[in-house]
């Protein structure tokens, strides 16, 4: 049971990276799942309609935004070294690498290797054939390289 | 399998690890999910089962009743983004909303979901809002995103997961094949023609009846700084025009500005791109830009946001050439009664009734300008006390619509204005039929 109420958040943070919006889709997507007639009481089954309505939520969160999202001032707060340490352990490199990726492919990264789904079961969460989940896959795990290997922060500043 | 490879799946699944432990307990977000349930009605099922009905209930109560989740140690992200608007009719296209989506004061359409359409729905009005009719029930499953445009004959309604036309207007509209995949991305011209990115580039000039493949997304030449159309936002301006501006910053932690803004430029359908470098900010740096807005087919205006404030960058020649940046001496009051829903003001908040009437929204305050960005005058708590502004859009100097956030519980409907943003009334959406 415990296995599906942070996951999904999790899910939702790693897609949206707001605590709030996260907090948002999950409650949105348990209301729907709770109203809809078609919800399934299985829990493996119910555990993919709430992903699958976690995601699309997710979807439709950044749709909104136009897929830019209205950056707010950045506060002058001074650094945490906390950040700085984890910067520098290469954590906030690879999920700020992450976080460069397409959704459906961070998405289809998150269930494969952190919840260690299998193809076949992050296909039916994510509601698409196994060989489009491969090729997400893939194509996520290239582009991660890419990034990693020549260094987001530089690849960010306009030259 | 390579050694490369092998490393970076070890290192995904070492970050999860880390993931996994940011997350902590809170009651808070257990008593959202319970509140939620206990307000929202089941739809009537043709065969109900008490056991079923007890089953579903248990499960969701044992998740909620077990839900051990949190993000309280996460870096806190900034406040909620703002939503952009759905952008008034003009010569030139972009995506248009459909939450919803006005050609007049009168005529309108939204996506919406509905006790018995909880996948969502398309419904009509011709009264600004007073009577809906139901048009398209979504029945594949939830959509995702979407966007619309219709005339008065044919029309063409894109979404992430699927698409569909209509040759009357909207009477009736037909289920669409996706040129391939997921729509991830799309911009529309008009009702007919518009662009749709998957994998690759598509177009169609016939309201979707057929698509043509313009470009691969991994053959596009001109794009560089990791943008792409997949991911950033792109307009057109006529069938071969178009911009793509970079992908805004999801976080964590605050944006690190970037030089000199950019945004990219294609001149034969999307095929090939060049970037367009912008004259600077007075900081030096941007971190968001806001797609090119026309007002006919030479003059238009985009928005820049800087660590110090925002900018309008103007053309007068159809986007060949962008102005130097015009400060905007904008100021709404932040705000204090939903902290955590407040929309921060950014380049893509500003939204256009026509050439000279701007508006602007955070909070419960409304910031308007009629001599195109020079003067602002803000109008304080607009709206009622319990909600507040999450999406703002105008078709014209007077008529917009609002999409805001509650307090206590979600609005069913959005606000609309006929006066500029002075008043607004709530118009509820349709709940079924």
């Amino acid at each position: 049971m415990r296995s599906l109420g942070r996951p999904a958040v999790k899910l939702a943070f790693m897609m949206v990276q707001d605590k709030n919006v996260a907090e948002e889709i999950v409650q949105e997507a348990f209301a729907r799942l709770w109203a809809s007639s078609r919800t399934p009481a299985a829990e493996s089954d119910f555990r993919r309609y709430l992903y699958r309505t976690v995601a699309n939520l997710a979807h439709d969160h950044h749709r909104k935004l136009g897929r830019l999202s209205a950056l707010p001032i950045p506060s002058r707060s001074p650094a945490d070294p906390l950040d700085e340490i984890e910067r520098r352990s290469g954590g906030e490199t690879l999920k700020t690498a992450l976080l460069a990726l397409p959704l459906r492919e961070r998405q289809a990264l998150y269930l494969r290797f952190f919840e260690d789904q299998s193809f076949a079961e992050t296909a039916r969460m994510m509601g698409a054939p196994q060989v489009t989940v491969r090729v997400l896959v893939h194509r996520g795990l290239a582009t991660l390289r890419r990034i990693l290997a020549s260094d987001l922060s530089a690849d960010r500043v306009a030259t | 399998m390579t050694r490369a490879q092998l490393d970076l799946e070890k290192q995904l699944r070492e970050y999860a690890v880390q993931y996994e432990r940011e997350f902590e307990t809170t009651a808070q977000m257990e008593q959202g999910i319970i509140a939620r349930i206990a307000t929202t009605p089941r739809e009537a099922r043709q065969a109900p089962t008490l056991r079923r009905d007890l089953a579903l209930a248990a499960v969701l109560l044992l998740f909620v009743g077990l839900l051990a989740v949190g993000i309280a140690r996460i870096r806190l992200q900034q406040p909620l983004p703002a939503h952009p608007s759905p952008t008034a009719p003009y010569p030139g296209g972009a995506s248009r909303s459909s939450s919803p989506f006005f050609v007049s004061p009168e005529v309108g359409w939204i996506q919406w979901s509905t006790n018995d359409s909880p996948s969502g729905a398309l419904f009509k009005t011709t009264d600004a809002g007073t009577h809906w009719q139901r048009q398209l029930t979504l029945d594949v499953g939830p959509m995702g995103g979407c966007a619309l445009d219709v005339s008065a004959t044919e029309g063409l309604y894109i979404c992430i997961r699927g698409s569909y036309r209509t040759s009357d207007g909207g009477a009736h509209w037909q289920r669409l094949d996706l040129p391939s995949g997921e729509n991830i991305a799309f911009a529309f011209l008009n009702s007919r023609e518009a662009w749709t990115a998957s994998s690759s580039l598509f177009h169609t000039t016939d309201a979707g009846q057929h698509w043509t493949e313009v470009v691969k997304l991994d053959q596009v030449k001109g794009l560089s700084h990791g943008d792409s159309l997949g991911w950033g936002q792109f307009m057109f301006r006529d069938a071969l025009s178009g911009w793509l501006v970079p992908r805004g910053y999801l976080g964590p932690g605050p944006s690190p500005p970037r030089s000199s803004p950019y945004l990219y430029r294609t001149r034969d359908g999307g095929k090939t791109w060049t970037q367009q470098t912008l004259s600077p900010t007075v900081g030096g740096a941007f971190t968001d830009i806001s797609l090119p807005q026309f007002f006919n087919d030479r003059n238009g205006v985009l928005i820049v946001s800087a660590p110090e404030g925002m900018y309008a960058y103007s053309t007068s020649d159809g986007g060949d050439h962008w102005s130097r940046p015009r400060p905007l001496t904008v100021s709404v009051p932040p705000c204090t009664r939903i902290p955590r829903k407040c929309l921060p003001v950014g380049a893509g908040a500003v939204v256009f009734g026509d050439s000279r009437h701007w508006f602007l929204a955070a909070g419960q305050s409304l910031a308007r300008s009629s001599d195109g960005g020079q003067h602002w005058e803000v109008l304080a708590n607009v709206l009622s006390a319990d909600v507040e502004f999450a999406g703002l859009g105008f078709i014209d100097a007077n008529n917009g619509w609002a999409s805001v956030v509650g307090t206590t519980q979600s609005v069913n409907g959005q606000y609309r204005t006929v006066d500029g943003g002075a008043h607004w009334t709530l118009v509820a959406f349709p709940n079924g039929g």
